[in-house]
């Protein structure tokens, strides 16, 4: 056997040359297969990017399912349906309501002349702003998933039904029919239950909560100190109160001055005993998680597990 | 006296291209247990490294068509199966077995795809060089597997020795008969 057939050294056999040159176009060329490293990517590229097309279909889904159901009822009686999503506002005209719903979360009737804004529309928050107008909130979620936001306070429901309203000012009034509303701003924070009432100002933030049935010189007194922090007509809300009015009591031991929360513990201890567990000297020093027996003691239908501080 | 002038015939003296040179079976022994641990790099170079290899193996054995598709199959056996090959020395007379097995299923499994309509008209030198492949997929299975590494892939008699495992002797004779017997068929077609 010649070399050049064996390890291609000495003289070229030129029959073997020719076949080679015949031959070398069935030849491997790096690049002409694809080898597995490159095609095992591809398959996990395949896999990742159905994936990716799965999860973006399905948050579309999703956000698709967490835009509300509105239903348009124009002065003429005629009715139209849109949905409404996050970034999205409906505003009502004169004459015209909306009824708004989301299957999970609840129910909102909107009043004439509102402009509501959905600022996020998620099933583990649903977040509006009332620019001005009236809602009327049927909640059912879970607390603290339905929170709207006014110039002037943000109501976080905690259960309940309620009616809030914006004025062109800013201010603001909660009404919660049912359950209880967390209605704060920066640090000023009250608790909302039903049958109560809080007011709400721009640059001030809600007021204390009240009974629409309390004495008038107790509603006057703290409408007024709610704006002046007056210290005599604290004396007046703390000497017209009734037992009722414990709630209200409840809120402003939160925001009285610390020299006169003695003062308003020891009315609302008689109006209201202090269930066994409440520590008053932790309340005294402002640790408020204290009050949470007391808040469930009242009965005031919200529920028990919701924790409040 | 003057000597006479003898003119000496000069040997003919031809320059053919530089080979490529393959990778050392030393550089292929550490690839393959950086393979085994998972280093996808390293699989990379064994496949370029045995590519052509392969690729003559399945060539020898099914059709030019099916090479590509058989190539990328046994690679990814190769792959998954790499951890249970004991001696990193033995990946080459290995990944031959797993190219030559993957060609016994081809030919064992139904193919029933039919010819196209209308076939496109070979070029004459691909005529001459089918009817080569041909004479050559005739031969005897040892004689065409190495022809067709040393013709058509253009590895050298001691590299195709260490790329498949086989003895240098056996590559030897392969090469001689195989060669011997493709002649005789080349000259059966061109007397």
């Amino acid at each position: 056997m010649s070399d050049y057939l064996w390890d291609k050294s000495g003289t070229p056999d030129p029959e073997v040359e020719r076949l080679e040159t015949l031959l070398e176009q069935f030849r491997y060329r790096p690049g002409s297969v694809r080898g597995p490293r490159p095609r095992f990517p591809w398959r996990v590229l395949a896999a990742a990017a159905a994936l990716i097309v799965a999860v973006t279909v399905w948050q579309v889904f999703r956000m698709r399912s967490q835009a509300w159901t509105v239903s348009l009822v124009e002065s003429g009686g005629g009715a139209r349906s849109v949905r409404l999503g996050a970034g999205q506002t409906l505003v009502t005209a004169m004459g015209e309501t909306a009824h708004m719903s989301m299957p999970r979360v609840g129910r909102l009737d909107v009043d004439p002349e509102t402009t509501l804004r959905v600022v996020r529309s998620r099933s583990n928050e649903q977040r509006f702003e009332l620019l001005r107008g009236t809602i009327h909130a049927h909640i059912g979620a879970p607390p603290r998933v339905f929170v709207v936001n006014t110039p002037s306070a943000t109501a976080t429901d905690l259960g309940c039904t309620y009616t809030l309203h914006v004025d062109p000012s800013g201010d603001g009034m909660l009404r919660v029919t049912s359950g209880l509303i967390e209605f704060d701003w920066n640090a000023r924070r009250a608790l909302v239950p039903t049958g109560a009432v809080a007011m709400t100002r721009a640059g001030a933030g809600p007021g204390t909560p009240f009974f629409e049935d309390a004495a008038p010189e107790f509603r006057r007194a703290l409408a007024t100190w709610d704006i002046t922090g007056d210290d005599t007509l604290l004396r007046t809300v703390l000497a017209s109160a009734r037992p009722r009015d414990a709630v209200t009591l409840l809120n402003l031991v939160q925001t009285v001055r610390a020299a006169e929360r003695g003062l308003v513990l020891a009315r609302l201890a008689q109006l209201a005993p202090p269930p066994a567990g409440v520590d008053t000297n932790a309340i005294l020093a402002g640790h408020f998680e204290s009050l949470q027996p007391w808040w469930n003691q009242l009965g005031l239908r919200h529920h028990p597990a919701v924790r409040l501080f | 006296m003057l000597a006479e002038e003898v003119t000496l015939p000069l040997p003919e003296i031809r320059v053919t291209a530089p080979q490529p040179k393959r990778a050392p079976i030393e550089v292929d022994e550490h690839l393959v247990t950086s393979a085994q641990d998972g280093d996808r790099a390293a699989f990379s170079k064994l496949y370029e490294s045995f590519a052509p290899m392969v690729h003559g193996i399945l060539l020898a054995r099914v059709p030019r068509d099916q090479v590509d598709d058989l190539m990328q199959d046994v690679f990814l056996t190769a792959m998954t199966r790499l951890r249970s090959l004991r001696d990193p020395r033995s990946f080459g007379s290995w990944i031959a077995t797993v190219a030559r097995n993957r060609a016994t299923d081809f030919h064992r499994a139904p193919h029933g795809a039919a010819l196209p309509d209308h076939l496109p008209s070979p070029r004459p030198i691909e005529t001459e060089a089918w009817f080569v492949m041909e004479a050559i997929r005739n031969l005897p299975e040892a004689y065409r597997e190495t022809l067709v590494l040393r013709l058509v892939e253009g590895m050298s008699g001691p590299e195709i020795s260490e790329r498949t495992g086989l003895t240098e002797g056996s590559v030897r004779v392969n090469l001689h008969r195989g060669m011997t017997m493709l002649r005789e068929a080349l000259s059966r077609r061109n007397p």
